[in-house]
């Protein structure tokens, strides 16, 4: 399957692909409105990495697990793998017990910040495009096989 | 502490309805411009930081950042202007010599754009392009005085070195150091995919870059960065660098910020140290002397590789160009004064030295006129913007051209003037990784393919219009041009005639 | 092949789940002795509050036994396994045969021998969905609800009755609430949270006798004090569902004994979830680690082998992921030992503290600080070597910045 792949040579830390994260999952899809009437977490995790010169960064989201922990141990039965092999959460059955936040070797689930459930990327399966790859300004971020990320590096 | 008499020169500023405090402004600008107040939940601007290099207005996902000219008015002066007053303010405060970045900014006649195309009607009809061949391949280096062929055909003269140019465009001297590695690797995979050259400058070439040799002008100039045996070999020519446009007279200044370890090892300095290159070759003093590196240089790459020779654009720059002919140069590059640089005194780079049309123009004719045009090919450059200044440089003489400033542009660069700061937010003009990272290659190389790419269209249209199908018939055909808003003085040394004549 | 799977919830569902995906054709059969589909067990705190409705009880999507062909007995005890001619009787007689056996059979509360306590009416346990809708028709908002027991099952039930009960006390013998999961500090900082919302936590006693007929009205504790009662709910623990492996003459001690692949001493019998023994990676011993995540995994790698592979099940340790009343509180690994570094705000109920011991991490708890906490987890799970690491795990937040740069391009990348 294909999944999001981030380059850290690339990744310029800038956090767009955060801000379009939101509002893809946003109810308006607009990103303003996203972002000052809804409270929404993004699905990625921006790390910083201390280098002795200079930061740098990478950005990370769900690997979407061919075994996935976070599903093995959700309570609730929300985490599931779909028949595409992504990883999603339902919301309306999340309770927010962070089971998933837990156990994920990644740490690439998300408390939500109303506490109520979990962030995870779902690859913009409901948006049809995975606005974080369209609006990186520095192509780091590519949906690729694990095969096309080997063959880039 | 006394009172600071600067004033921004840019203003911020920020819709408000549209900022949605993402941050991404605070984390990009590398002048701290944006900072996010937590208390308040807003993103501030310090006006006073902001160079103008639009990269947080591109960034900003919500369109709210403008950038506006700072409206500080004096009372209007044609001759006291702003510039003028605010120049005076920084140097009474820093006692130092102003430096500025890029080209001439002056509103100096730019020739280019007052001479016009012809273009067949009827007679010698117009070449479509597209359904024709049209040749813009150019060869650059000395040619024989005339080709002897044996019983057999066969060529029996020796042909001197030549490159082989598919597009009569290549990238000028852009050094390793002043440039970012990522801006030289664009630069240098860019021409090998196009066919033409790129251009080391001063900086050496770091070694990683050398699989791109064949599409490679290693440089020569007054402070030897870099240069050894290894380096001479790894280029497809050699470029002396006697001048350049930007600041004729004076050498290349990088900032010891810049040298970083990578720029130390490929420059063969000390990390940190500045590299200040003499304003003249210690030891060139004469043609004669010029003749002596010319034949070092040949020696060395056993008389394989052409080599050029460059100089800036200035008053008698037709008799020093017949001199370097005559010293044996495979070609000459004439610099203009609106070429741009890293850095040049601000002083120098707005009032040193001539167009670069009228230097080319002399060149061409006196070349001529001394039978020796067949010696060298002339390379023009100092701000070429666009493939119609190529057909024009051609035609007045030009067998290719440089491009630095364009070249660049399709990298990103936004004419900020900031190079010198070492801060360039489009990871062009620095050494910062942080910064560095921003500009992709992989992204860039294909757009400095696409924008040559374009140009060698448009010239090919406009080569057909002309009735011409090869960009060799052009070359001094100064018949194609005619002046426009021009005194007779400037035609005479152009050699065209008035549009209508 | 025919699979029988004893039990249905989370080692039994995805025992089955993992069965279809390798084996479309055997017949699968789950016999549960409860009378709903699959449902999120802990969720049944969260339908006592009226957090989750009915609806979303459900582990699993509605079609999941018809979609997967899985046969479905609700209500239906399974009474007796007879591993030798490979049948398991139903109560009421029926055989079912089989070809291989999971027993998946859970815990069952335990209930301390109380004076008078027998045939009361308004006794509760809290471990099944059912319990849960019992004590959710039963509450009334004058009732005075005395539970027994601090740990995680009686604080949940206390969470879920709030605001639905006159009063709630919680009685435990130990010093602290969940003593099992949560270090001193810990505690304190979640009983002090639990205590602000009104409920009364009493340390040190436990239940001496009730009082009334047919119905407790008072409750005697130990220290001799009364207390009215309308409501009893005893959470002081569970025992693993086990009759039915001793009697089929399989292997056990507290819970039944398996080895790394699931399988008991019988062949063809499996095991998985809280009825089994599983070796805890930290101390080294067996232990009975009853808690989601690990019955879901064991019951996935049962499911595998019961089709002929030879998975293993992945290494356990103890881990808890919960709240209370908006507090988020992740544990994992020894909680109790090894060199600790504490990180403590109170005034935020904020609280990081990790366990460490030879190098590596073997522990940790996090109060309302928890947004990356797989990466501890990660570590006490690889056994990685602190001093390995780009930083001291106690100085910084955790993220995958920690690990060197190839470990981290992997990591980053997902390969684990």
């Amino acid at each position: 399957m294909k999944k999001v792949y981030a380059f850290e040579s690339r990744c310029l830390g800038c956090g767009l692909c955060e801000v379009y994260c939101r509002t893809a999952h946003s109810k308006s899809k607009d990103i303003v409105k996203a972002h000052k009437k809804e409270n929404i977490t993004s699905s990625i995790v921006i790390e910083e990495i201390l280098q002795p010169k200079a930061k740098t960064y990478f950005a990370l989201q769900c690997r979407h697990c061919a075994s996935p922990k976070c599903v093995r141990a959700c309570i609730a039965g929300a985490m599931y793998k779909d028949e595409n092999g992504i990883v999603r959460n339902d919301k309306e059955k999340c309770v927010g017990c962070l089971s998933c936040i837990l156990v994920c070797p990644y740490g690439a689930v998300k408390k939500n910040k109303d506490g109520k459930a979990v962030s995870k990327c779902d690859l913009c399966i409901n948006y049809g495009s995975q606005l974080c790859v369209k609006n990186c300004p520095n192509e780091a971020l590519k949906l690729l096989t694990e095969e096309e990320a080997e063959d880039l590096v | 502490m006394s009172i600071d008499f600067n004033t921004p020169a840019f203003e911020v500023i920020r819709d408000e309805k549209r900022c949605i405090q993402c941050k991404v402004c605070v984390q990009q600008c590398a002048n701290s411009v944006h900072a996010y107040d937590e208390e308040e939940d807003i993103v501030k601007a310090d006006d006073m930081k902001c160079v103008n290099c639009h990269r947080c207005v591109l960034l900003c996902p919500t369109r709210a950042l403008k950038i506006k000219k700072y409206s500080l008015e004096f009372k209007e002066n044609a001759n006291w202007t702003s510039t003028a007053i605010n120049e005076i303010y920084k140097q009474a405060q820093t006692g130092g010599v102003l430096l500025s970045s890029m080209g001439n900014p002056k509103p100096f006649p730019i020739y280019w754009d007052k001479m016009l195309l012809n273009a067949s009607q009827v007679t010698n009809p117009s070449i479509d392009p597209l359904r024709e061949p049209m040749e813009t391949k150019v060869m650059l280096g000395r040619k024989p005085e005339k080709l002897e062929f044996d019983l057999n055909g066969k060529l029996i003269t020796e042909i001197p070195p030549q490159l082989e140019l598919n597009i009569p465009i290549m990238f000028s001297a852009m050094s390793y150091g002043s440039i970012s590695r990522n801006a030289h690797e664009s630069l240098a995979r860019a021409a090998s995919e196009l066919g033409i050259f790129y251009n080391t400058g001063e900086g050496g070439l770091n070694r990683d870059f050398y699989k791109y040799g064949k599409n490679t002008i290693v440089q020569v100039a007054s402070g030897r960065f870099g240069v050894n045996k290894d380096y001479l070999n790894a280029g497809a020519a050699i470029e002396i660098k006697i001048g350049q446009g930007a600041k004729p007279g004076i050498g290349g200044h990088l900032p010891g910020e810049k040298v970083d370890e990578d720029v130390s090892a490929t420059r063969m300095i000390p990390e940190g140290s500045d590299a200040i290159s003499p304003a003249p070759h210690h030891d060139i003093y004469s043609i004669e002397d010029l003749r002596q590196l010319i034949y070092s240089l040949k020696e060395v790459t056993d008389y394989k590789k052409p080599v050029f020779v460059k100089i800036a654009a200035v008053h008698n720059a037709a008799a020093i160009a017949s001199g370097i002919a005559r010293a044996g140069a495979d070609a000459i590059v004439i610099d203009g004064f609106r070429g741009g640089t890293g850095a040049a005194p601000t002083r120098v780079r707005d009032n040193v030295g001539i167009p670069v049309e009228l230097a080319l123009a002399t060149i061409d004719q006196r070349l001529r006129e001394e039978g020796i045009r067949n010696q060298v090919s002339i390379i023009a450059a100092g701000s070429i913007r666009n493939s119609a200044d190529i057909v024009k440089a051609i035609a007045l003489g030009a067998d290719a051209v440089y491009i630095a400033s364009a070249a660049v542009i399709a990298l990103g660069c936004h004419m900020c003037h900031a190079c010198s700061t070492g801060k360039c937010n489009w990871g062009i003009a620095t050494q910062e990784p942080e910064l560095v990272k921003r500009l992709n290659p992989d992204i860039m190389y294909k757009r400095l393919i696409n924008l040559i790419s374009a140009w060698n269209h448009e010239i090919q249209e406009i080569l057909g219009g002309m009735g011409i199908n090869a960009i060799d018939s052009l070359r001094g055909n100064r018949l194609m041009l005619r002046g426009i808003d021009i005194n007779d003085k400037e035609l005479e040394i152009l050699g065209i005639k008035y549009a209508g004549e | 092949m025919k699979y029988l799977i004893i039990g249905n919830s989370a080692a039994g569902i995805n025992a089955a789940d993992a069965i279809r995906t390798l084996d479309k054709k055997g017949a699968v059969t789950i016999v549960s002795n409860e009378e709903f589909p699959a449902y999120g067990r802990p969720l049944i705190s969260y339908f006592l509050s009226g957090k989750v409705k009915a609806e979303n009880m459900n582990y699993r999507d509605d079609n999941f036994y018809s979609s997967r062909n899985i046969e479905l007995f609700l209500n239906t005890e399974a009474e007796k396994v007879d591993a030798v001619n490979k049948k398991v009787t139903l109560k009421g007689g029926k055989k079912l045969d089989y070809d291989k056996l999971l027993i998946a059979s859970g815990s069952s509360p335990f209930v301390p021998p109380i004076k008078n306590l027998k045939s009361q009416k308004n006794v509760f346990t809290f471990l099944t969905y059912k319990d849960s809708i019992k004590l959710k028709e039963t509450i009334k908002k004058d009732s005075k609800v005395i539970i027994a027991g601090a740990g995680l099952i009686g604080l949940k039930a206390a969470e879920g009755l709030y605001g639905q009960a006159a009063k709630i006390t919680v009685i435990d013998l130990a010093d602290r609430v969940m003593s099992s999961v949560l270090d001193k500090t810990a505690a304190d900082i979640i009983e002090n949270h639990i205590k602000e919302k009104g409920i009364e936590i009493i340390h040190g006693v436990s239940i001496e006798e009730v009082e009334g007929k047919e119905k407790i009205n008072k409750v005697k504790f130990s220290n001799g004090d009364v207390c009215g009662c309308d409501i009893l709910i005893i959470a002081i623990g569970v025992r693993p569902n086990i009759k039915l492996a001793v009697d089929a003459g399989i292997k056990t001690a507290r819970a039944i004994i398996v080895d790394e692949y699931m399988q008991t001493s019988r062949k063809d019998v499996y095991a998985a979830g809280d009825c089994v023994e599983s070796l805890d990676m930290l101390s080294n011993e067996n232990k009975v680690l009853a808690l989601w995540p690990n019955a879901s995994a064991q019951g996935e790698t049962a499911g595998f082998n019961m089709t002929g592979k030879m998975r293993k099940a992945p290494a356990s340790f103890a881990m808890n992921a919960i709240s209370f009343f908006g507090m988020q509180l992740i544990s994992a690994g020894i909680v109790n030992g090894g060199e600790n570094s504490s990180f403590c705000d109170a005034r935020a109920g904020k609280l990081r503290r990790l366990n460490i011991a030879n190098d590596n991490l073997i522990g940790f708890v996090l109060i309302n600080d928890n947004q990356r906490a797989g990466i501890y987890t990660a570590l006490i799970n690889d056994r990685t070597k602190l001093s390995c690491l780009e930083y001291d795990i106690k100085q910084k937040d955790i993220g995958l910045n920690i690990y060197p740069k190839e470990t981290r391009k992997g990591k980053a990348w997902g390969r684990i």
